[in-house]
């Protein structure tokens, strides 16, 4: 028995020994930015998840089946004819509106019910959404959704940058992730109704007390959260392939909950950090030649377990033991 | 209305509080015990058994998982993964020529123990960092099987019968099964057919006593020092730790015991369905469990099982029935409504989408789920006529942050 | 007793307790006073090891408390409430204490899951000793309510019949009287003097209702900002002209 865990072991090691380093360091660059590319998708699809944490102390597994849910609006839009614009912006403007409505019909009854229960109801919504999309393209179309894709915008040939090529799509999506981020850095930080967000989430009883109209502020942070999710969705979408269980599959929704989790719940920087990591990670594990398929084909789910076993509190924490 | 005068302290202890409480767990067993037999004097079709050995599984794991998330107050998204280790388990034990028996109860034993160990260093934060590591962990598990050729890689592997010609299940089911259905014992297909009903009688009686098992360890568990161990860390766990709980073994324990318990309902399962794959690990499994525990009563015993009732209940037996019962209708000339609902509830999934709305309105409605209703119609009758309806109301308590900074 | 030498904890840059120090001697009733964020929560969270201190010592009976984890504490008799209830809500009364049995005659957990004659033989042990906590607190008409139905004065009381269930030498309570109203406040003094009077129980209490202290303390430590200002009996501390333009605020 020990004999063979040191075979094993021995086995997996074997691939660093082996690799050809210097071709692996010559292609380094191309690496980082591929993975910067995955790093911020997972990014986008963090943020939704890590803004209602922050401003309702929710955990929201169903924001991955939100993204799924404007991905298929997106493709409904698109088999309607609509450019690809009009496809992100219908997607970001209609999933937004559900993300609102969403509130307005459970979130804002959960409220003083335990933390436990709210979870569970994300659970199950997530649930109700993948679920009722197959039925519903069963409905449309008579067989349940494939392996589905958007097509993407016609932006044009590979650019190369100092030697790396980059495609400009991928240009595209760091541009919105860096946008959004330091736009809801601002908004939560800088501006009254960020702060007032912030205070309602620590506190939502004595927000109330403070005048706080913290209803209609959730409900803005859910809309938002949708739309940001939509708009991560309709990017995924235009790059990759999807199913309707991408909300919680290894490339898609799973990805960024981990990210948020390990970023330390609540933080957007450590969110963003995170996803970069592991994007960059993943990418640079599939290059290497001869590692049992097993890890690299989950070179980021390998990672992901490594980091919250020995920081299971995260890079970022926000959370500390309660106070008494 | 009934009173209740307690003498001892062993009122309190006992295991069967009341007399009530006997004739009732009497009653259940017996009905339980009795429904396959009358499922062979009625010639009840082998599916519907199937479903009903189905219930019992789910209701041993969501037991399990009952312990972790209504006791303990942790959720794990990734139980399924335990139900497939259970499995994976149990059968390689047995390719590797472990007997039965040792394997049977080896497997739990290992899964629990690794259930232990990844439970530990991550239950050092919040509930949430437990809940995506079991998800990551479930997804690991999913891949790791499919590369593990031994065991059938993608494709998994065919089960063998529960009990088979040796075993005494067989025997004893055996002479009843034909004294019941007037088999010809001389006709040799027919022997084979018996050999498979008895095989999942045997399968029926293996899960009811495994599920009763399991009932009584949760009994031991609630009325003992280790559940209100559990019961504490979930309501408060600064004031556990400063009654002398150490939390992270506590928390840990429960994953192992949970996870044991849904290793061994895998390992019926596997029976149950006759093969084992890669993608039985599915994701869905995890949270219909999570939903079953959660429509039943979070921190009720009865809350697993009738959990497990209703999902099997609507997903299994009633949805494939309404489909069956407007099929026929429109065959017989329903016309376009009977062909159309026909068609709609033999969409796949429906069952589940209702299954998880029903969740919803129960959170909505009634947050303690199936067993609070129980318990409100248990006191109505008892108190008639004075019952009021805010006798089980709960205090809302509002969110406060636990993030300091 | 209970020795506690140069305390100090930071947070951050704060100096939530700076230097503070000072003995309990076996069957006192010490009281720690003070303005809100004196820190005297904080000197209750550092005992029961809930935060780790930066620098100072802290002994209980010779054992040095640095060396024991936070859920080893009642093990060594130390017990305490909490100044927000910190009940286990969705649980009977009943069920509430003898969670404060957890340290006394443990069983194995496999031996609980199959409740073995012995663990019976402990559950009744508990029980016994649980019900004598509720006939002393007369808890009896609430035993096999939820603590979450309970009113917020009898849960103050049930969560000193947790900490007395444990069996402690020492009893620490953080602020037994907020929240309370006045009648409460008098029955909750009586209580504390036959903890020590009846029980033997030494008790370091946090409080700012000071007719309660005026009722029940032995010796007083009034705290400000992190330091201690003065100690001795009530009189000479209310007195102290340091504590006097602390709680004032008045220019020194």
């Amino acid at each position: 028995m020990g004999g063979h865990v040191l075979e094993a072991m021995l086995e997996a090691l074997t691939p660093f020994l082996t690799q050809d380093w210097i071709a692996v360091f010559n292609d380094l660059p191309q690496i980082i930015v591929a993975g910067l590319a995955t790093g911020f998708q997972y990014a986008l699809i963090a943020f939704g998840f890590v803004l209602i944490y922050r401003a309702t102390e929710t955990v929201n597994f169903a924001q991955g089946d939100i993204m799924m849910l404007a991905m298929f609006v997106g493709l409904g839009l698109q088999a309607l004819g609509a450019p690809w614009y009009f496809v992100m912006i219908g997607a970001i403007i209609l999933v937004g509106l559900f993300g609102a409505g969403l509130d307005l019909l459970v979130f804002r009854h959960m409220a003083g019910q335990s933390p436990l229960a709210t979870v569970i109801i994300t659970i199950a919504i997530g649930f109700v959404l993948r679920l009722g999309v197959d039925a519903v393209t069963y409905f449309m179309q008579g067989k349940f959704p494939q392996e589905e894709s958007l097509s993407p915008p016609d932006l044009g040939d590979q650019i190369s940058i100092l030697g790396v090529s980059i495609d400009p799509f991928d240009i595209l999506l760091i541009a919105g992730a860096l946008i959004v981020v330091i736009g809801l850095f601002f908004f939560l930080s800088r501006t009254r109704m960020g702060i007032a967000i912030q205070a309602s989430s620590q506190n939502q009883l004595a927000a109330y007390y403070q005048g706080i109209n913290v209803r209609s502020l959730n409900t803005l942070v859910w809309t938002l959260a949708a739309a940001i999710s939509a708009f991560a969705g309709i990017l995924f979408a235009m790059s990759k392939t999807f199913t309707s269980s991408v909300g919680l599959s290894l490339t898609g929704g799973i990805m960024a909950y981990a990210a948020a989790v390990i970023g330390g719940l609540g933080s957007l920087q450590g969110a963003v950090l995170a996803a970069l990591m592991l994007g960059v990670v993943d990418n640079f594990v599939k290059t290497l030649s001869g590692v049992h398929p097993l890890i690299s084909a989950n070179a980021g789910l390998i990672f992901l377990l490594i980091v919250i076993i020995v920081k299971p509190s995260g890079l970022f924490s926000q959370t500390q033991a309660k106070k008494v | 209305m009934k009173f209740l005068f307690k003498q001892s302290y062993d009122d309190d202890i006992k295991l069967l509080k009341h007399s009530g409480y006997i004739r009732a767990s009497a009653f259940f067993f017996l009905l339980a015990a009795l429904l396959p037999i009358y499922f062979m004097w009625a010639g009840v079709d082998a599916t519907t058994l199937k479903h009903v050995i189905h219930i019992l599984i789910l209701s041993i794991c969501a037991s399990g998982l009952m312990i972790l998330t209504g006791f303990t107050g942790q959720v794990s998204l990734g139980h399924g993964a335990f139900f497939a280790l259970g499995a994976y388990g149990m059968h390689f034990l047995l390719k590797m020529g472990v007997p039965w028996h040792f394997s049977f109860f080896l497997t739990p034993l290992i899964i629990g123990l690794f259930g232990y160990i990844i439970a530990r260093p991550t239950l050092r934060m919040s509930g949430v960092t437990l809940a995506i590591t079991t998800l990551l962990f479930m997804l690991f598990i999913e891949q790791a099987f499919k590369q593990w050729g031994v065991m059938g890689g993608g494709n998994g592997f065919k089960t063998p019968k529960f009990s088979d010609k040796e075993s005494w299940f067989f025997f004893v089911f055996q002479p009843i099964a034909a004294a019941l259905t007037d088999h010809d014992p001389e006709n040799r297909r027919d022997v084979l057919l018996l050999a498979r009903s008895a095989s999942k009688y045997a399968l029926y009686y293996g899960a009811l006593l495994t599920l009763v098992f399991v009932i009584w360890i949760m009994n031991n568990l609630v009325r003992s020092r280790l559940g209100r161990t559990l019961i504490a860390i979930r309501d408060s766990e600064v004031s556990a730790r400063s009654m002398g709980v150490h939390l992270n073994h506590y928390k840990s324990l429960s994953m192992g015991l949970s996870a044991a318990i849904g290793a061994l309902a895998g390992i019926f399962n596997s029976y149950n369905d006759g093969f084992v794959s890669p993608e039985s690990v599915n994701f869905i499994t995890s949270i219909v469990l999570l939903l079953i525990v959660v429509v039943g009563g979070l921190g009720s015993i009865h809350g697993a099982i009738f959990g497990a009732i209703t999902y099997v209940f609507l997903r299994e037996i009633l949805f494939p029935e309404l489909a069956d019962f407007f099929q026929a209708w429109a065959n017989n000339g329903g016309g376009q409504v009977a062909e159309s609902l026909a068609w709609f509830f033999n969409i796949g999934g429906l069952g589940d989408i209702f299954f998880a709305a029903l969740v919803l309105l129960i959170l909505f409605y009634e947050p303690l789920g199936l067993y609070a209703r129980w318990k409100k119609t248990e006191a109505f009758f008892q108190t008639f006529p004075f019952y009021r309806a805010g006798t089980f109301k709960r205090q809302r308590s509002y969110n406060k942050t636990e993030r300091l900074k | 007793m209970l020795s506690v030498k140069e305390l100090s904890i930071q947070f951050g840059g704060l100096k939530a307790v700076d230097g503070v120090s000072f003995d309990v001697n076996p069957g006192e009733i010490f009281t720690i006073i003070g303005p809100n964020g004196a820190g005297k929560t904080t000197v209750f969270n550092l005992l029961s090891r809930i935060y780790e201190p930066t620098a100072g010592e802290m002994s209980f009976n010779g054992t040095s408390l640095l060396d024991i984890p936070a859920h080893g504490i009642a093990g060594i008799g130390i017990a305490r409430t909490f100044q927000n209830i910190e009940l286990f809500d969705h649980a009977t009364v009943l069920q509430n204490l003898l969670v404060g049995r957890t340290c006394h005659g443990k069983t194995s957990f496999v031996e609980d899951l199959f409740f073995l004659p012995h663990v019976k033989q402990a559950e009744r042990k508990h029980r016994r000793a649980v019900e004598e906590t509720i006939d002393f607190l007369e808890l009896a008409p609430y035993r096999d309510q939820m603590v979450a139905n309970l009113p917020y004065g009898v849960r103050k009381i049930v969560e000193i019949g947790r900490a007395l269930a444990t069996q402690p030498d020492l009893l620490l309570l953080d602020e037994p009287a907020s929240g309370l109203s006045s009648e409460e406040t008098s029955d909750l003094a009586f209580w504390v003097s036959d903890i020590r009077k009846i029980l033997g129980i030494t008790v370091l209490m946090v409080e700012h209702d000071m007719s309660l202290v005026r009722r029940v303390s032995d010796r007083v430590l009034a705290m400000s900002e992190g330091r201690s200002l003065a100690m001795g009996t009530v009189e000479e501390v209310t007195s102290d002209e340091k504590v006097i333009s602390a709680y004032l605020g008045a220019a020194s």
